[in-house]
């Protein structure tokens, strides 16, 4: 029983280091590698890109940062790879100010890996703020909105942007966002151009994205750094999404675990009050 | 090694440095803690300045001020000065005048989305409960259930935060309380998948330690550690005592 | 008639870099002398100044997005309409309900027929309508063509009266050579009229073979069929938009330009509040004051660093790989990602603590979230991947999806309309300035 009572007392700092100690063994345990479904949002996401038309490019919005980079940038990774393998341009969109750099850097590198020229395959825009009035000024007039690239080079000289003049040469958007902002691209250019949306939201905005996956808003998900692996198993392409979907097992089982056994505790010491 | 090599070798110590001076609150408050975190405050501010000026300002009102010879874009001035008066005690409206207008945008930008965002929701509520009769018996009543529940949830959860019907009705009482139920699903569900999106966070810290910091780095790190532990224990910790003892007892 | 007469500001290019000067220092004392005058505006008239602002600029997308299709586009925009809607009816009549394994709707059973018969109805209107749609918008394009040409040639008298040169024109706002506004909208009224021609003639040709398709059972065929229906009511709504942009939607491109100036403005307000914080922390020396330093010594380090490695264009080799590699990988993105990530932590420490099981309601979310958090990971895939046949549904990675899919769903749409609501009441309220707070309660 005095077991059972200690059980609800355990040290926070012991509980961390355990944490640590199992994310990190399994994360590095090939062996223990377990088999990943891929649920009907990611296999619809995966459809929507694979059936894009290659004359039009795909926007891809880029609201994270540092701070959610370990899941969003292994979903942007995955579909922009995606989009590279089957030759469809793919233009950086950030909304974040330190995410514009670690997007770009990351599509930089993919587009080297698979031959892919700036400029000709893909783009890339700075930092913007005022995404409301951006998103609505960039349907009706692209090029008056954003008139220059990253480097300040007017859109009429980059090739993959001097013919995209408004929202009908635009034939997805990739939604990466740490917070609720797919609804702006529902709003002004989803529901009204009829223009496929794929979010790629982080664990906290995941149960929410099934509402407009239902209403036929979006047209795929892929939910968190899960959803990530489930497309780079798709893509038969593991990264570090792949890699993590392990570790992220151990983790939820070490809670469960955490959980019972303060609820086992607190029963135990419940009932001692009591006698 | 090439030197941009070894920038990255080191911009990896840097970074690992940071991760364990943030982590190292978890132990326990310390000043080490404090100094990275204002570090980091100052580095993102830095950056945002840079940042601004140059994917914002530059490009947007510098550039087409003096390299196109658009002269009237001077005038943004006037709107941007405006925020500034909020540190003005007697011309603070100022700046409410221009956050005046800002909010009046955004209330006209959320009259168009409203449109888009709930009427698809709307009409995407109405499912059949009536099992479909050209599908197989199974597959009917299961799709059936579903729709069935859907309605169920959805009619007492609206219920439930309708708060402009008073609750008091039996009727409504009972909506309310089974919506209270079934909203155990949602946040069951949010709260699985708060865990998965901040585990996942954890863990792309961990891959960080483990395969970009070099290997070289981690024997000197543990010293470190150990070194400033010693240092916070010993000195810190021990004139924080001597402060409480010499404090005199009262009662 | 579409498109408005004015004065190119192109007239008023400067010739010279110090007209130039001159003019933008004219502006910015006329922008200095309007805030000198704000500061001496009655304080009775301050909170009507205040409301009026608000109302105003929520009028403009507000009108936007409601202001009607340009008049000569109403008769085939109500064409269109029509078009689209027995379209969708035909689509949806010819899909079998709630994925039908088979992927078909069946003729020989119960309903089947009559279903098909009331998709190849639908499909005869919507080619009746497209038709109609057709003729209307080739008979206004005629007389948009016409309004062009004249418009032309006002615009050559135009250039003639001011003496308009080539170098002025090409000086111009957006990068594109601008003559006349209201001529360039009509040279996009009457190719988007074109291509909306040429888009309902394509799409009728796709709807006419899909109806072909109607009189085959087969899945495939249908599902063809379905496919092509969906993507011509889709370009039929498309063409609808694109030919009912209003006088206003032009203006938007530039609003976003100029409203993300005013924006990129206020990065000052938080650099200044940060700095004016700490900077008393260092003059009074107050406990801790190292950090304020430590937070001066990274603004600057990491400003100067930023600006240097993207202006500084003979730089050492050693500036951007020190910037990129050390600053901003090193530094600030491992720092903030730590920042993230310690939540984690907090999540382990606060779930252990204070998830107790104290009723049904608690045991209830315990329960979803448990099943959640298996199913959603390998591990949760990996217990009951042993079960298959008529026990798969108990399958925690299908327990996991129905959960999310039928009742987290529904209750997210519950907590939506009523979160949607609300924000529709908090909008109407703030654009008419009814909202109580510290705008409007204390005299300005």
């Amino acid at each position: 029983m005095d077991f059972l009572v200690r059980l609800h007392k355990i040290d926070r700092r012991v509980m961390y280091v355990v944490l640590a100690a199992v994310t990190t063994t399994i994360l590095y345990t090939t062996w223990l590698r377990q088999p990943i479904e891929v649920t009907p949002e990611v296999r619809k996401a995966y459809q929507t890109v694979e059936h894009l038309p290659k004359n039009k490019i795909v926007l891809v919005s880029i609201w994270w940062g540092p701070g959610t980079v370990a899941e969003n940038r292994p979903q942007m990774e995955a579909i922009v790879r995606h989009c590279f393998k089957r030759g469809v341009p793919v233009v950086i969109l950030p909304w974040d100010q330190v995410g514009s750099n670690l997007a770009y850097n990351r599509v930089e590198q993919v587009a080297k890996e698979m031959g892919k020229v700036y400029g000709k395959d893909w783009a890339a825009f700075g930092f913007r703020p005022a995404a409301d009035q951006a998103v609505l000024g960039l349907r009706s007039d692209f090029q008056g909105t954003f008139k220059r690239d990253r480097f300040n080079t007017p859109l009429s000289e980059i090739p993959v942007m001097k013919n995209v003049k408004n929202w009908q040469q635009i034939g997805a958007i990739v939604e990466t966002t740490p917070s609720g902002t797919v609804g702006l691209w529902i709003n002004f250019i989803g529901q009204p151009y009829k223009i496929p949306i794929i979010y790629c939201p982080t664990g906290v905005m995941v149960p929410e994205g099934y509402n407009f996956l239902d209403a036929g808003q979006i047209k795929g998900m892929l939910p968190g750094l899960i959803g990530a692996a489930k497309y780079e198993y798709i893509l038969k392409q593991p990264g570090f999404a792949t890699r993590a979907a392990n570790a992220l097992s151990a983790s939820h089982v070490l809670i469960i675990l955490l959980i019972i056994l303060g609820n086992l505790g607190y029963i135990a010491a419940g009932r001692r009050e009591n006698r | 090694m090439d030197s941009s090599t070894v920038f990255i070798q080191i911009g990896a110590i840097v970074g690992a440095i940071c991760t364990l001076a943030i982590f190292s609150v978890l132990f326990k408050e310390n000043p080490y803690y404090r100094l990275f975190e204002h570090i980091f405050i100052g580095l993102a501010a830095g950056y945002g300045v840079f940042v601004t000026w140059r994917d914002v300002l530059y490009r947007l009102w510098w550039e087409p001020m003096i390299n196109r010879g658009q002269w009237w874009w001077a005038l943004a001035i006037a709107g941007g000065g405006m925020f500034y008066f909020i540190y003005s005690k007697k011309h603070q409206w100022i700046s409410k005048l221009l956050f005046g207008a800002l909010f009046g945008l955004g209330a006209g930008t959320f009259f168009q989305g409203f449109a888009n965002t709930y009427f698809p929701m709307i009409s995407a509520s109405f499912k059949s409960v009536v099992p479909p009769m050209d599908v197989p018996l199974t597959d009917a009543i299961v799709a059936s259930a579903n729709d069935l529940v859907f309605v169920l949830v959805l009619i007492t959860v609206m219920a439930y935060f309708f708060f402009s019907i008073d609750h008091k009705a039996k009727a409504m009482r009972g909506t309310a309380s089974l919506g209270r139920w079934f909203l155990m699903f949602a946040f069951g569900a949010m709260f699985g998948s708060t865990v998965m999106a901040r585990m996942s966070l954890f863990i792309g810290r961990v891959d960080f330690l483990v395969s970009d910091v070099p290997r070289m780095f981690w024997p000197y790190a543990v010293g470190a550690a150990i070194l400033i532990g010693l240092i916070y224990f010993f000195f810190v910790e021990k004139k924080r005592r001597l402060n409480q003892d010499a404090e005199p007892k009262t009662g | 008639m579409i498109g408005i007469t004015m004065i190119p500001a192109e007239v008023f290019v400067p010739k010279s870099g110090t007209m130039l000067w001159l003019l933008v220092a004219a502006m910015t004392a006329v922008s200095i002398l309007f805030l000198v005058i704000l500061t001496q505006v009655p304080s009775r008239y301050r909170k009507p100044m205040v409301m009026a602002a608000t109302f105003i600029c929520g009028w403009f997308y507000l009108v936007e997005f409601a202001i009607p299709s340009p008049r000569d586009a109403v008769t085939a925009n109500s064409y269109l309409r029509k078009a689209e809607f027995n379209l969708r009816l035909a689509e949806h009549s010819i899909t079998p309900h709630y994925g039908d394994p088979r992927g078909r709707v069946d003729p020989k059973i119960n309903g089947g027929a009559e279903r098909i018969k009331k998709a190849r109805e639908s499909v005869d209107k919507a080619h009746l309508y497209l038709s109609k749609a057709a003729e209307e918008i080739a008979r206004i394009r005629v007389l948009r063509e016409k309004d062009y040409i004249r418009a032309c040639d006002e615009a050559e008298r135009f250039k003639n009266r001011y003496g308009l040169t080539e170098k002025m024109i090409e000086r111009s706002a957006d990068d594109h050579k601008i003559i006349d506004l209201r001529t360039k909208a009509l040279k996009k009224r009457v190719s988007d009229l074109g291509e909306a021609l040429s888009k309902i003639k394509e799409n009728d040709e796709a709807v006419m073979s899909a109806a072909a398709g109607l009189s085959d059972s087969s899945a495939s065929k249908q599902r063809e069929a379905r496919d092509v229906l969906s993507a011509a009511a889709d370009g039929v709504a498309l063409i609808r938009t694109s030919i009912s942009d209003n006088f206003l939607t032009k203006y938007q491109p530039p609003a976003s330009n100029i409203l993300s100036v005013i924006y990129g403005f206020s990065i000052g307000l938080g650099i200044l509040s940060l700095m004016t914080i700490h900077g008393k922390n260092i003059a009074k020396a107050r406990p801790g004051y190292y950090n304020s330093i430590a937070f001066y010594a990274a603004l600057i380090i990491m400003a100067v660093a930023a600006f240097l490695n993207e202006y500084w264009k003979s730089a050492p080799s050693f500036v951007k790989p020190m910037f990129q590699e050390v600053l901003f990988n090193g530094a600030l993105t491992s720092l903030q990602a730590t920042m993230f990530s310690l939540v984690a932590f907090y999540i382990v420490s606060a779930a252990y603590r204070a998830f107790r099981i104290k009723s049904a309601e608690s045991a209830l979310m315990m329960a979803a979230a448990f099943i959640v958090m298996l199913g959603i990971v390998p591990v949760g895939v990996a217990m009951t991947s042993g079960l298959h046949g008529n026990l798969s549904w108990l399958r925690l990675d299908n327990i996991q999806n129905w959960i999310m899919t039928v009742p987290n769903m529904a209750a997210q749409r519950g907590m939506a309309f009523g979160i949607g609501v609300g924000g529709l009441a908090m909008a109407l309220r703030i654009w008419l300035s009814l909202e109580r707070g510290s705008y409007f309660d204390k005299q300005m």
